[in-house]
């Protein structure tokens, strides 16, 4: 049976160390997937994710059980890359580190998902995150403004845009390979 | 995006479905953390999660009756502030205009001026003297407005500014010099 993270985390509270890293395993994907995403560099992302789990189990006891502990991880996640590495951020656009990815579902690399993967990272962060959270995390669009501290309509005005963006960079690539 | 957007956009070429299917798939796609990172993150804890802040407060509360010393010092630094606060009261006046108070008492071993621009405190402005011919005299900042004061010679008589140009009773028998200002 599947413990619920809510009762895992009281279990670390209850000096039960050793349960926290089934959280890690929960979540280590998404934690990384964001960080990623945010800096452009598998190093950084690296340690980010491990900064973040770090930071969540220090204030584990700030964590309240009504909400989706994935979401409090991820928001530890915004803020330390917001805060904390934000000219990573900027030397990453730059560098555009070229990254190996695999997919969870089947390991297989598809000529057409590796396209959006460049669109992605060409997308400014404010459209970026929005989209990554929305259509590779499932975060609802309430989700997203929580975790970026923004409103639900700019939430998804974002989504928008970023999808938008990403379709007219998909096309110029397409198109250019085609001339 | 629908058509109208399509079209305010200007792509062309990729069509919106097939995007819009390979978008889906980007859900099934992410990058996977690296491996080895659980073991990292949990070499790499502290030994407990941070005590919430008011448990934190509560332990800075040292136990076994050590209290009383740093409740002492904390009672002075209140009872300095209190008196560094009342000093610069007075001197906080000292942005209006400077003012000479003068008594001549050869004999006295003290004079003060009390007013109510000291909000009638002793204690706390004393006159320099006696000079050669027995004057007492300081000079204080006050703002403008009415003052009334008088001078505390030895620390217990009262005496009212001789030279002041108005005088008004003070409800105990005594005269108030009066300064307008």
């Amino acid at each position: 049976m599947t413990l619920p993270d809510a009762v895992i985390v009281e279990r670390c509270l209850n000096d039960q160390k050793n349960e926290f890293a089934e959280l890690v395993r929960r979540h280590q994907d998404s934690v990384y997937n964001l960080a990623f995403r945010m800096t452009n560099n598998p190093a950084e992302a690296d340690d980010l994710t491990q900064e973040t789990f770090i930071q969540a189990y220090r204030k584990l006891g700030t964590y309240k059980s009504e909400y989706l502990f994935r979401n409090w991880v991820m928001g530890i996640c915004v803020n330390l890359t917001k805060n904390r590495f934000r000219s990573i951020v900027r030397r990453s656009r730059i560098e555009q580190t070229h990254v190996e990815l695999q997919c969870l579902s089947d390991g297989k690399k598809d000529p057409l998902i590796e396209a959006l993967e460049r669109g992605i990272r060409k997308l400014p962060e404010s459209l970026r995150i929005p989209l990554i959270l929305k259509h590779i995390e499932g975060y609802s669009y309430k989700d997203i403004a929580g975790l970026l501290k923004i409103g639900s309509s700019a939430a998804k005005m974002r989504v928008k845009r970023g999808r938008d963006r990403l379709f007219e960079l998909l096309n110029s690539e397409m198109e250019g390979e085609l001339t | 995006m629908n058509k109208k957007n399509r079209r305010a956009s200007g792509v062309s070429g990729l069509d919106y479905d097939v995007y819009n299917k390979i978008l889906t798939r980007l859900e099934d796609c992410r990058i996977r953390a690296p491996e080895g990172t659980v073991k990292r993150v949990m070499a790499a804890l502290p030994e407990a999660p941070d005590a919430p802040w008011f448990k934190r407060v509560l332990d800075l509360w040292p136990s076994g009756g050590r209290w009383v010393m740093p409740a002492m010092a904390g009672a002075v630094a209140a009872l300095m502030l209190f008196a560094g606060h009342n000093f610069f009261q007075i001197n906080s006046s000292s942005t209006g205009e400077r003012v000479a108070f003068e008594l001549h008492a050869p004999d006295a071993r003290s004079v003060q001026v009390v007013g109510s621009f000291n909000k009638w405190r002793a204690d706390s402005v004393f006159l320099k003297g006696p000079n050669r011919t027995g004057h007492w005299t300081v000079e204080v900042k006050l703002n403008k407005g009415r003052h009334e004061y008088l001078f505390l010679v030895n620390g217990k008589r009262w005496v009212t500014d001789p030279k002041a140009a108005i005088h008004r009773p003070d409800g105990f028998g005594r005269k108030n010099a009066l300064l307008v200002i």
